[in-house]
C-alpha cells in the first residue's frame, strides 16, 4: 500500500479528497456545496456555549486508509475486542480510515450491511444516494457544513425488512494522531419491521493538541422499525466535539437513545427525533459527567409532528471542579400532533463550588389533545446525606462516590444493554476516583 | 490496658447557631455497660449524640472527649466511626440509588482498608445472619438505603448497620420512638445480641419501655444541658411514674 499525503481543510483539499476517494458526481456535488456553505457561514452564536477557542484553519482532515490487525489496535479498543468475545459485531476506525472489524455471522446470513463509507460507496451506492443527507441537511450551521465537506469516515448500517439483529453492532471511532480532525458519518437504515442495537463509541488521545470533531448520525427507521442507539463519548481533553444525532420516523417506528457524555474540552452533542409517522416513539436516557475545565452542551429535542406519537427524556449529569454544562431539552408538539405525549426530566448534581450548570428545559405545544410536562433541577450534594454516610466510616470521597452512583442509578438502571451500561459505570468510576 | 473500651466525656459545651445547648456534660461509659440518657424535649439529648458524631452544625466550645484513648473531637465524622463510634440516627437519611448491601459493603471495607476488603461470600453470610436476627426479609438488602422504609424498618436498618460495623461505643438516639411493641422487641433484642465487654451503649430515650429490654447499668437525667441526676435503673422507673416536674422540683429544692 502506498503512503498517502495528508489533506488539509481548503477548497483544493476538499476537491482532492473527493478525487482520492473516487466519489461519484452526486456525492462530489454535495461535498463541494457543503464546503461552499462552510466558507460562507459564520460560526454559530450559541447561548452559553462559546466557540471562540475553536481553531479551524489548516486542520488535517484525511491521512490515508489502511486495514489494521488486532494487535495494532490502541489498548482501549483491544480491550473491548477481548471482553466482547462473540457477544457483539465490532467495527473500529482509528484516525478515521484505519479499520478493523469482527462481524458475527448473523449479519451476512441475514443480509445486514455494516461497512465503512468507502465500501458503501463501492458496493451500496443506491442506499447512500437515497438516504445520505436526507435527515440532517448540509447547511444547518457552519459545523454541519464542515462535517459534510470533510467527512470520509463512518459507517453505513442497513437492516433489511423484518430482520432482527440479535447482537449489538459496535461502531467505535478512535483518534490517535494529534491534531487530526475527525468527521464521521453514521447512516442507519432499518427497513420495515427491522430491529437493531447499535453502540457508537468515540474516544481519542489528543497529545496536547486541539482536535476538531464534527460527527453526524442519521437514522431512518421505516414503518415499525426499532432502533436502539447507544452513544458513549470519551473524546480527549483537547477535543472540540460537535455531534448531531437525528432520527426521522416513519409510522410506528421507535428509536431508543442512550448517551453518555464524558470527554472533550468542549462538546456539543445534540440528539433529535422527528416523530413524523403516526404512532412513532422516541425515548432518551442520558448521563453526562464534566470535570476539570470541561464544557458540555447536551441537547435533546423531541419534535412531534404525527398523531399518537410519544416521547420521554431523562437526563442526569454530574459536574465537578470548574466544569460547565448546558442542558437543552425541548419537547415540541406541532399542530396536528394529536393524542401525543412528551415528557422530560433533567437533574444535575454539582460536586464543587466552582462548577456551573444551566438547564434550559423547553416545552412548545401547538395542539390541545396532548400530555406533556418537564422538570429540571440543579443541586449540590446534600450535606445531611454526606454526614450520614461519613458517620458510617466512609471517607468523604467514598461517600461522594456512593451519592453520585446513587444519583445516576435511576438512569443507568433503565439502560437495557448490559455491556454498555457497565462501560458507562466504569467511566463514571474512573472519573470519580481518577 | 490498651484495648480497653471507653467513652469519656469531660465538661462538654456545645452550641447550635450560637445558642449553648450543652452546658458542661461529663459522662463515662465503659465496655460492657449500658447507660441510659433521659430528659425532656429540648434538654440536649440529641445535641449530645450529634456533637459526638461530629455533625458540622454542632459546635463544641469547651470540653474533651476520649474514645478508647483517642481524642474524639480532633477527628472527622468518618474517622470517629472508624475509631469505633456508632450513632444510631433518630432520623436516618434516605439514599436513593444505593442499596443496603452495597452501602454496607462499602462501609465495612472503609474500615478494613485497601487490599483487605471483605470477600463477597463472607460479607453475604454475615449480612444474612444479622438480617435474620433482626427478622428482616432477604429482599431488604437490595432495597435503596432507607428509601421508602417504614419507621420500624429504618430503625432495624440502623441496628443492622451497627451489627455489621461492630462499634465499641454505640449511641442509640431515640431508637425506640415510633416503634410498636413487636418492632421494639426485635430492635431491642438485636441490640442485646451485640452486648459484650467490647461494646458500651448510650441509649437516649424518653421512655422506660426499651430499658426493660436493655437493662441499663446507669441512668442519667439531662435537664437544660446538664446531667442533673444519675442513678440505677430504678431512676427511670421513678421518672416514668412521677414525671420531669417532680425532678425539676427536686432540683429547685436543691
Amino acid at each position: 500500500m502506498s503512503v498517502e499525503t495528508a489533506i488539509t481543510l481548503s477548497a483544493k483539499g476538499i476537491s482532492e479528497l473527493s478525487a482520492r476517494l473516487g466519489e461519484p458526481e452526486w456525492l462530489r456535488a454535495k461535498r463541494l456545496a457543503a464546503f461552499e456553505a462552510y466558507e460562507r457561514m459564520a460560526l454559530p452564536q450559541w447561548d452559553r456555549t462559546d466557540l471562540s477557542g475553536l481553531k479551524l484553519d489548516e486542520i488535517t482532515i484525511y491521512q490515508g486508509s489502511k486495514s489494521l490487525a488486532e494487535d495494532e489496535l490502541p489498548p482501549a479498543l483491544k480491550e473491548i475486542a477481548a471482553t466482547r468475545g462473540d457477544q457483539a459485531s465490532l467495527f473500529f476506525q482509528v484516525d478515521g480510515q484505519k479499520t478493523w472489524a469482527r462481524a458475527k455471522e448473523e449479519l451476512a446470513a441475514k443480509g445486514v450491511i455494516v461497512c465503512d463509507f468507502q465500501t458503501a460507496l463501492r458496493e451500496h451506492e443506491e442506499i447512500l444516494r437515497e438516504h445520505y443527507m436526507s435527515v440532517v441537511g448540509f447547511d444547518e450551521d457552519k459545523l454541519t457544513a464542515l462535517h459534510y465537506a470533510a467527512a470520509s469516515s463512518g459507517w453505513l448500517v442497513y437492516v433489511p425488512k423484518d430482520t432482527v439483529v440479535e447482537a449489538p453492532i459496535e461502531l467505535r471511532s478512535f483518534g490517535a494522531t494529534a491534531g487530526l480532525g475527525l468527521f464521521s458519518h453514521i447512516l442507519i437504515v432499518a427497513e420495515r419491521g427491522a430491529e437493531v442495537t447499535v453502540v457508537h463509541g468515540t474516544k481519542s488521545e489528543d497529545g496536547g493538541v486541539q482536535r476538531v470533531v464534527a460527527d453526524v448520525v442519521e437514522i431512518c427507521p421505516k414503518d415499525g422499525a426499532q432502533i436502539r442507539f447507544n452513544a458513549v463519548q470519551e473524546w480527549g481533553e483537547e477535543t472540540y466535539n460537535y455531534t448531531l444525532r437525528r432520527s426521522h420516523h416513519a409510522r410506528d417506528s421507535r428509536v431508543d437513545w442512550c448517551s453518555g457524555d464524558f470527554g472533550s474540552r468542549l462538546s456539543r452533542s445534540h440528539t433529535k427525533a422527528v416523530l413524523t409517522g403516526s404512532g412513532s416513539e422516541s425515548y432518551s436516557l442520558g448521563v453526562f459527567f464534566g470535570d476539570k475545565e470541561q464544557h458540555l452542551d447536551v441537547g435533546v429535542t423531541m419534535l412531534h409532528v404525527g398523531d399518537h406519537t410519544s416521547s420521554d427524556m431523562l437526563t442526569k449529569g454530574i459536574l465537578d471542579d470548574r466544569a460547565r454544562c448546558v442542558y437543552r431539552g425541548l419537547t415540541d408538539i406541532e399542530h396536528g400532533a394529536r393524542f401525543t405525549s412528551g415528557f422530560q426530566r433533567e437533574n444535575t448534581l454539582i460536586l464543587s463550588q466552582e462548577a456551573r450548570a444551566d438547564a434550559i428545559p423547553g416545552l412548545e405545544i401547538d395542539e390541545t389533545e396532548v400530555q406533556a410536562g418537564h422538570a429540571a433541577t440543579t443541586g449540590q450534594v446534600d450535606k445531611v446525606q454526606l454526614f450520614y454516610l461519613m458517620s458510617r466510616g466512609l471517607r468523604r470521597h467514598e461517600a461522594m462516590y456512593l451519592l453520585v452512583v446513587g444519583f445516576l442509578d435511576a438512569v443507568l438502571q433503565r439502560m437495557p444493554l448490559d455491556s454498555y451500561r457497565e462501560e458507562l459505570a466504569a467511566i463514571i468510576d474512573r472519573k470519580m476516583t481518577g | 490496658m490498651a484495648s480497653e473500651v471507653y467513652l469519656k466525656i469531660e465538661d462538654l459545651h456545645v452550641e447550635v447557631e450560637g445558642n449553648e445547648i450543652l452546658k458542661g456534660v461529663s459522662l463515662e461509659i465503659k465496655g460492657g455497660e449500658v447507660h441510659a440518657l433521659m430528659g425532656p424535649n429540648g434538654s440536649g439529648k440529641s445535641t449530645l449524640a450529634y456533637a459526638l458524631a461530629g455533625h458540622p452544625r454542632y459546635e463544641v466550645t469547651a470540653g474533651r472527649v476520649w474514645l478508647n484513648g483517642q481524642d474524639l473531637l480532633e477527628m472527622e465524622p468518618d474517622e470517629r466511626s472508624r475509631a469505633g463510634l456508632f450513632l444510631c440516627f433518630q432520623y436516618p437519611s434516605e439514599i436513593s440509588g444505593v442499596t443496603v448491601a452495597n452501602f454496607l459493603r462499602s462501609a465495612v471495607n472503609a474500615r478494613r482498608g485497601k487490599g483487605n476488603e471483605i470477600s463477597l461470600a463472607e460479607f453475604g453470610k454475615k449480612l444474612r445472619e444479622q438480617m435474620e436476627r433482626l427478622e428482616m426479609d432477604p429482599s431488604f438488602a437490595s432495597r435503596y438505603l432507607n428509601e421508602g422504609f417504614s419507621g420500624g424498618e429504618k430503625k432495624r436498618s440502623e441496628i443492622l448497620q451497627m451489627a455489621m460495623l461492630e462499634p465499641s461505643i454505640a449511641i442509640l438516639d431515640e431508637t425506640d420512638s415510633g416503634l410498636d411493641i413487636d418492632a421494639l422487641r426485635i430492635v431491642a433484642n438485636g441490640v442485646n445480641a451485640l452486648k459484650g465487654p467490647g461494646l458500651g451503649i448510650l441509649c437516649i430515650t424518653h421512655y422506660q419501655r426499651i430499658l426493660r429490654y436493655l437493662e441499663p447499668d446507669v441512668v442519667h437525667i439531662l435537664l437544660n444541658g446538664r446531667i442533673v441526676e444519675s442513678g440505677g435503673k430504678e431512676l427511670a422507673e421513678t421518672l416514668e411514674e412521677k414525671g420531669y416536674d417532680w425532678l425539676r422540683e427536686q432540683i429547685g429544692a436543691n
